[in-house]
């Protein structure tokens, strides 16, 4: 047992750790200055994160497309590429699965919950494919033309929804999507759905084929030296592609996982900021699919807890996403904690000093 | 007799090793000296320190007489000292003037450049120490030559006395290096005092008034040339005598040739023809050698051979079969296995492990994992075996590639690409950078793949590799075969006239051709 | 039918929106020279909006607003190249947290100082005047392109020719191109490559605030949420067209002003729904990205064939 702790490396988990605390100090200042008590706010916080059923149904169910975006930004970025496409992606599949699951009458939900959600994720990847093309055949900066992107598909899918597949005059939204098409809740008082399963189902299967596959190897060595792949025999730029694919298929699935457990239906102000958020929530679990899950389940949580905050005080909820950034920006700056290493080193040879003394005693 | 430069006593630390034990180095003023030892053995270091770059844990600097402590490059080149680096620093967009004033430039009214005083300045003193260059013209359209020239003229510009030059012939034809050594005897004519750095015993002999030779960090010799030979140098730097020559069996090979090259033309990355119809064949159980000055198309021919670059006219056959559209796992898979000349670019990933170094050109394939999965322990196997077998020092397979040393890296290389068991290995600059212990390893390993029946194709810039491994030799030259040459009859004298494309014969097409 | 679409109006709303895009490019441009690739330009640029506002707000006074935009502008461009080049942080990831952390913080401040959300707008925020420049006002069309403009516009203007002076008449500019190209080398020359590298990331930080408030101060007087809606990116692709020079910039960022302006324009015709049209200025430069590529591409092709056939028929 002792060995297996020693085997650990711990310094990821104290960079966390510290990022962590920084941040909350930080944040304090934020309430100190508005003149709230942050012990309590962060206690506030941490209720409305974690305890009670319905607090933790609603961290679960704000957790869902959190896991399939970051899982989307991993798989692009061990590659080598910078997916911020993946809001735009996910608009995509998100009324891909209204559409499909609205369209198509008549089906079970066996057939119709899968077939709505393999449009998304068709939407998702062939929507990826405009800035794959543009960067591996054109060799297209990603970025710029992923961020464009993101902006043309919330403009087609509001003109979508305020044109063609609008329902009525009333309200620029597309008609709900049949029972047979929504994916079950796991309780009747929130809005958690299976989707939260799949969501973790697919954070372990990602785990496995980085670790275990060989096409997760080559991933990661075209991520990691992409000269060196080319010239064993590992195409880079066909691996990237795929990646990039997979990257926007993941996307447009999170899109219909959201759509078909939560919404029902697609509205003109269907939630933004779960792609930006992925990225933020995939460098913080360090860039591993099980890190991810961890990092969107405890993030999702502080947003909910933010929520609470919001409502008893006055403190906005975008404290949320502020104490994240927080977070990123220091897990970010490794450098930052140099200082930290030699005191540990200290403080461990000192516990042995101690312990021969006692052992010899 | 006045020494420009005495270091006394210089020891100098890096984490894990001496890099320099206590050496001393008295060059006199005007003099050509030699500074000599293998990879490793403190050269590089002991010169950094006299620019300033660092300063010796022990140990004093003296420049004309005077005790000196640089902090920086800065002082080092205030008191008259400059250093031509192996790999030169040149900015390739800017032109030879904006180079060599780069950082020192002439002002007008304080905020601007002088732009026709650094002309001006740059034309002088191209003109007083003989370095013809083309002032306006941009070191990317410039031949490597010309960059070093450039390189001796920033040094000029500031006013150094005492010029050190690292390693200056590693890219120079046998003809550069004729004409490299014109100007540093012009130099020294003028009153400069020259350090030249170098593992190259037959220059050291031609050129340098005194040799300092250096083993592992410390001083194992110094004397004037005319005292001392090839041989005693050479054992002063390695310890023991050194075989100059490898030893291997004579071959006659009639069988069908595993690679065939017929008028192969390509292009290098701006464009430029790189590969100007070249045609010649591989047999089975023979090592062609591809001799040549870097830059000469020896690059893209491999890989164009290797998949890494496009074939823009002719064929290229492996075993009789076309291989022109091939991607380079299917060449691979038809048998090639490719040692690359920038092993830590190309050859392996330092990030990861040794482990998957060794695999990676097998990854996908039994034992190493089935249907997409991997099984690590026999991977872990297969590794232990290799590191063994090839002498790989290092405490663990699951280290990481980058904490290994040069030669060892290339050992991971060269394992890997000999265990693919290829009919055709191809090694480009196979021991470049890498210690006199672990060449002689390569240079076997490379014989005993020949012996075993397999092709071998050898490019290196290093003559003497060159002439004791192969059996055949190419030159190469802008990009044409000047001449193929059955290994034994070749002199390096030949060679290198070969290797500047004069050859009585084609010396008239290369003129017709400057002509129109 | 041209003139429909062409004409003084929109040569003028072309100017307007092209300033903060090219300020954003000559961002892109003294880091991207540098060697730098700043992709937090974006918040950057929203932060400055945002504090050039609270600064006007507060001191009552246009010019101490922006001087405040500046500020924040400065604080971030330290941020980011401290935490990248002392502390190691990936430098892509730390520009999207900059845009991030610009989005959240600009939203949290405007609910938790003013109260409001989605927009700020207040008589105690003061704007920028228009500059009527005398003698040219009056000049027949060109008085009407040139004059009457708010100050920063002319302020950019101004920062472009510098720009294209320090870079290639004055030693700065040639240390700075030469670290972009070959650091190691300019490092041996005596260039203090940090510390050129440090002024850049601060030229983009201060470029990219001012652009902000240009936005929050300049063209309206308000503060509304993601005011920079990806001009910052606009910026950085506007200096990949450009080549990286500052002439290069300013003329690209013109054209995806020219975008910007039609699209506003076309938003009042009703035969083509108005989120059609706002896409244009997203997938503009997309497009012409993709055609300078394919351009590029075609001449290195073009380029090799014709040394290939000199070469055959020279034999």
């Amino acid at each position: 047992m002792k060995e297996f702790i020693n085997n650990i490396n711990w310094r990821p988990f104290i960079i966390i750790f510290l990022s962590l605390l920084l941040s909350l100090l930080i944040g304090s200042i934020f309430m100190i200055s508005s003149g709230y008590n942050p012990l309590n706010v962060y206690l506030m916080m941490f209720q409305g994160a974690f305890i009670g059923k319905i607090n933790i149904m609603n961290s679960l169910k704000n957790a869902t497309p959190l896991i399939f975006t970051s899982m989307a930004v991993l798989i692009a970025f061990r590659t080598g590429t910078f997916n911020i496409g993946v809001e735009g992606q996910l608009f995509m599949g998100a009324i891909a699965a209204a559409w499909a699951g609205f369209s198509l009458e008549g089906l079970p939900s066996i057939i119709h919950i899968p077939l709505s959600l393999l449009f998304a994720i068709i939407a998702g990847a062939l929507y990826a494919m405009i800035p794959a093309i543009l960067k591996f055949k054109f060799n297209v900066n990603e970025i710029i033309t992923t961020i464009m992107l993101n902006s043309i598909a919330f403009l087609f899918t509001s003109y979508l929804v305020n044109y063609p597949l609008r329902e009525s005059p009333m309200a620029p939204q597309t008609p709900k999507v049949f029972e047979s098409a929504r994916l079950p809740r796991l309780t009747d008082s929130s809005q958690v759905s299976v989707g939260i399963i799949i969501a973790v189902i697919f954070a372990v299967i990602f785990w496995f084929v980085f670790k275990k596959t060989t096409f997760g190897f080559r991933t990661r060595v075209v991520g990691e030296a992409s000269s060196f792949a080319e010239f064993s025999g590992i195409s880079p730029v066909r691996t990237a592609f795929y990646g990039m694919l997979i990257s926007g298929a993941v996307a447009g699935l999170a899109g219909g996982v959201e759509l078909l457990g939560v919404h029902y239906r697609f509205v003109e102000l269907f939630p933004t900021g779960l792609g930006f958020n992925g990225i933020l929530i995939a460098w913080l679990g360090k860039g591993t699919p099980l890190g991810a899950l961890f990092a969107a389940l405890f993030y999702s949580g502080i947003q909910s807890g933010a929520m609470t905050v919001d409502w008893i005080t006055s403190i906005p909820r975008q404290l949320s996403d502020t104490l994240l950034v927080l977070m990123v920006f220091f897990i970010a700056a490794e450098g930052m904690f140099d200082w930290v290493w030699p005191l540990k080193k200290k403080f461990l040879n000192k516990k042995d000093q101690k312990a021969g003394v006692e052992k010899n005693a | 007799m006045a020494y420009a430069v005495e270091m006394l006593g210089i020891t100098k630390y890096f984490p894990g090793v001496v890099a320099n034990d206590s050496v001393d180095l008295k060059v006199k003023e005007g003099e050509i000296h030699a500074l000599v030892g293998e990879n490793g053995a403190g050269k590089s270091t002991l010169m950094n320190a006299l620019y300033g770059l660092f300063q010796p844990d022990e140990g004093t600097i003296k420049i004309n007489g005077e005790k000196v402590v640089m902090q920086s490059s800065n002082d080092a080149i205030q008191r008259g000292i400059g250093m031509v680096h192996q790999k030169f620093k040149l900015i390739p967009s800017f032109t030879i003037v904006e180079n060599i004033c780069l950082g020192s430039e002439p002002r007008k009214n304080k905020y601007f450049i002088d732009k026709k005083e650094e002309y001006k300045s740059v034309v002088e003193i191209s003109d007083k120490y003989g370095l013809k260059i083309d002032p306006s013209s941009k070191i990317r359209d410039c031949a490597v030559g010309i960059g070093q020239r450039v390189e001796i003229l920033k040094t000029l510009y500031r006013k150094a006395n005492i010029l050190i030059l690292d390693e200056p012939t590693s890219v120079l034809t046998p003809q550069e290096t004729d004409e490299l050594f014109k100007v540093i005897r012009n130099l020294v004519n003028k009153g400069k005092t020259v350090i030249f750095i170098t593992h190259k015993l037959r220059e050291v002999m031609e050129i340098s008034d005194t040799v300092t030779v250096l083993r592992k960090g410390k001083l194992t010799g110094f004397k004037p040339t005319s005292e001392t030979n090839e041989n005693e140098i050479a054992r002063m730097m390695v310890g023991r005598d050194v075989l100059l020559r490898v030893d291997k069996k004579a071959i006659e090979s009639e069988q069908k040739p595993i690679l065939e090259i017929e008028d192969l033309v390509s292009t290098d990355n701006r464009g430029l023809v790189a590969l100007n119809q070249i045609s010649f064949e591989v047999k089975p159980g023979e090592i062609l050698g591809i001799a040549g000055v870097q830059g000469n198309g020896q690059s893209e021919l491999i890989e164009t051979i290797t998949g890494l670059r496009k074939i823009e006219r002719g064929i290229i056959k492996i075993k009789s079969k076309k291989i022109n559209r091939f991607s380079p796992k299917s060449i691979r898979e038809t048998g090639i296995s490719h040692i690359p000349e920038d092993r830590v670019e190309r050859g392996l990933n330092l990030d990861a492990t040794i482990e998957e170094n060794l695999i990676v050109t097998s990854h996908d394939k039994k034992p190493f994992s089935s249907m997409g999965i991997f099984d690590f322990n026999k991977i872990e196997e297969y590794s232990e075996q290799l590191i063994n077998e090839y002498d790989i020092r290092t405490s663990n397979s699951k280290n990481k590639a980058e904490s290994l040393s040069g030669g060892n890296m290339q050992k991971i290389v060269v394992a890997r690409e000999i265990e693919e068991d290829p009919d055709l290995l191809i090694a480009a600059q196979p021991t470049r950078g890498v210690d006199i212990g672990s060449i002689e390893f390569i240079h076997k390993k490379i014989i005993e793949a020949r012996d075993q029946g397999k092709a071998v194709l050898l490019v290196s810039t290093e003559l003497d590799e060159i002439m004791s491994l192969s059996d055949r030799i190419i030159v190469m030259c802008e990009g044409e075969i000047v001449k193929i040459i059955p290994g034994g009859i070749a002199d390096e004298e030949e060679l290198g006239l070969l290797m500047a494309g004069i050859v009585p014969d084609t010396l008239q097409s290369k003129m017709r051709r400057e002509a129109k | 039918m041209l003139s429909k679409f062409i004409d003084i109006a929109i040569i003028q709303g072309t100017i307007r929106m092209a300033t903060p895009i090219m300020l954003a490019a000559m961002g892109a441009m003294v880091t991207g020279l540098s060697g730098i690739i700043n992709i937090g330009l974006e918040g950057m640029m929203l932060l400055g909006a945002f504090f050039a506002v609270v600064g006007s707000y507060y001191f009552g006074s246009v010019w101490l607003g922006v001087a405040v935009a500046l500020l924040s502008g400065l604080i971030m461009a330290l941020l980011f190249a401290i935490f990248t080049m002392k502390f190691r942080a990936h430098i892509i990831l730390i520009g999207i947290t900059i845009n991030a952390f610009a989005l959240a913080i600009t939203v949290y401040f405007l609910r938790d100082w003013f109260n409001v959300a989605g927009a700020f707008s207040d008589n105690a925020i003061v704007g920028f005047n228009t500059v009527k420049i005398p003698i040219i006002k009056s000049i027949p069309i060109l008085g009407d392109i040139f004059s009457g403009y708010t100050p920063i516009v002319y302020l950019s203007w101004l920062i472009i020719i510098s720009m294209h002076i320090i870079l290639y008449k004055t030693p700065l500019g040639r240390h700075l191109r030469a670290v972009g190209e070959n650091a190691e080398a300019s490092e041996t020359l005596g260039i203090k490559v940090k510390g050129i590298k440090y002024l850049a990331v601060i030229l983009s930080g201060i470029f990219s605030s001012l652009a902000g408030a240009y936005l929050s101060l300049g063209q309206l007087t308000m503060f509304t949420e993601n005011m920079s809606a990806n001009r910052g990116f606009l910026g950085l692709a506007a200096n990949i067209f450009g080549m990286g020079t500052p002439i290069g910039g300013a003329l690209a960022s013109l054209i995806f002003g020219f975008a910007d302006s039609l699209a506003m324009r076309l938003q009042g015709w009703e035969t083509i729904p108005s989120q059609i049209v706002l896409m244009i200025p997203s997938a503009l430069p997309i497009l012409i990205l993709l055609i300078f590529s394919v351009r590029k591409k075609k001449e290195l092709k073009n380029f090799k064939e014709e040394n290939i056939s000199k070469l055959l028929s020279g034999k």
